[in-house]
């Protein structure tokens, strides 16, 4: 389950409400290339994630106006692959884009930044 | 000290250092004499959380112990002073990184050549330092549990401003935060998967352990000079084998 941009739940796993649903990317997403992936950044994330190609690419299609089931007819012309696991690929690919807070529909994360605590694990009950 | 049947009896020091409070356990009376009087401006009458934990020799043991408060031992040294001298600079962690740096969850080896090695968190967590392997190396740990780096990659710390321990003598294997600009050439990453991982997996690991008083674009740009360095993957497990990169020094040209 997913927030579509209207805040509304986004039936995952229901095709056809995930084929109409338009993932948006945020664009303040802190990206830097490096030859054999990126890292990207969100500001609602404590930390960086370091994306496949695959996520990079998708995350750079993901511009609120391209409903998913374009999207997945997109992987299945690129990837030379089945309707059912181009729409699975995505999925993953979303939901792994929405756990890293890079789409404006992602929450923010709950790890607290770990500024002034200098220890590196809990007090020892 | 100890007690008439067997026991350690220890005091406990309440400190509030730039905003943090922090507890001290100390078994030595003396040591807690010191410790009150060089950190007289620090002191708290509540209760603080517990930071570290410094114990006098006990059984077969001759070391003095210093350990963080989840008992991962900082430091065995072999005089009570020794170790005031590490806890008064583990304490100097706790004071705001100066400007320009940012801070990185690491330990931090000096060489005798005036260069330094990193390793960055976990490692040196729970597997500590063997003081008689780092001096057999020509190594010395900084007693920070987190290091100040340019975004160049030099080590830039500010001292511990307590003279009355920043002046006592250092324990073997051990060293105060450098006096000045250190490079790091060297950079030793836990491995944490059977991949060996790419520079970009590098830069997001080690952006992951800097800390959030720097803004996220330095935190990956530091992270991104520090893959610039030579890069070492180790077991976190076995820190035998991490001895022989920390002591790789470039060629001279």
């Amino acid at each position: 389950m997913s927030a579509g941009l209207d805040g509304e739940p986004v039936a995952m796993d229901d095709d056809r409400a995930f084929d109409s649903f338009a993932p948006r990317a945020r664009r303040d997403v802190l990206i830097r290339d490096f030859d054999d992936g990126i890292v990207a950044w969100s500001p609602i994330a404590s930390e960086p994630r370091c994306l496949a190609p695959l996520s990079a690419t998708v995350l750079q299609l993901l511009d609120g106006d391209v409903p998913a089931g374009e999207l997945v007819a997109d992987l299945c012309a690129v990837l030379e692959v089945p309707e059912g696991a181009a729409r699975d690929l995505l999925r993953r690919e979303l939901s792994l884009l929405d756990g890293a807070g890079m789409l404006t529909t992602s929450h923010p994360s709950v790890e607290p930044e770990r500024e002034r605590d200098v220890f590196p694990a809990p007090p020892n009950p | 000290m100890v007690k008439d049947d067997g026991s350690v009896r220890a005091d406990a020091v309440d400190l509030d250092i730039a905003g943090t409070l922090v507890r001290v356990v100390c078994e030595d009376p003396a040591g807690v004499a010191v410790l009150r009087t060089a950190l007289a401006d620090h002191l708290v009458d509540e209760p603080a959380p517990l930071g570290f934990s410094l114990r006098v020799p006990a059984g077969m043991t001759k070391f003095h112990l210093l350990v963080d408060r989840s008992g991962f031992i900082l430091a065995r040294v072999g005089t009570i002073q020794e170790g005031l001298a590490v806890l008064g600079s583990h304490l100097a962690s706790l004071i705001p990184p100066p400007p320009g740096t940012v801070r990185i969850r690491a330990r931090v080896f000096l060489r005798d050549d005036a260069t330094a090695a990193l390793a960055a968190f976990p490692l040196v967590v729970s597997q500590p330092v063997i003081e008689r392997r780092l001096q057999h190396a020509s190594l010395r740990i900084v007693d920070r549990l987190v290091v100040d780096l340019r975004l160049d990659t030099h080590l830039v710390m500010s001292a511990a401003p307590w003279p009355a321990l920043r002046d006592l003598p250092i324990a073997p294997g051990h060293a105060r935060a450098p006096a000045e600009p250190t490079p790091i050439d060297t950079v030793l990453i836990p491995r944490l998967s059977r991949d060996a991982p790419s520079q970009a997996d590098l830069v997001a690991f080690l952006a992951a352990v800097t800390c959030s008083g720097a803004s996220r674009a330095d935190r990956l740009a530091l992270a991104e000079s520090l893959t610039a360095t030579r890069v070492a993957v180790v077991p976190v497990d076995d820190p035998s084998v991490m001895y022989a990169p920390l002591r790789w020094r470039p060629p001279h040209i």
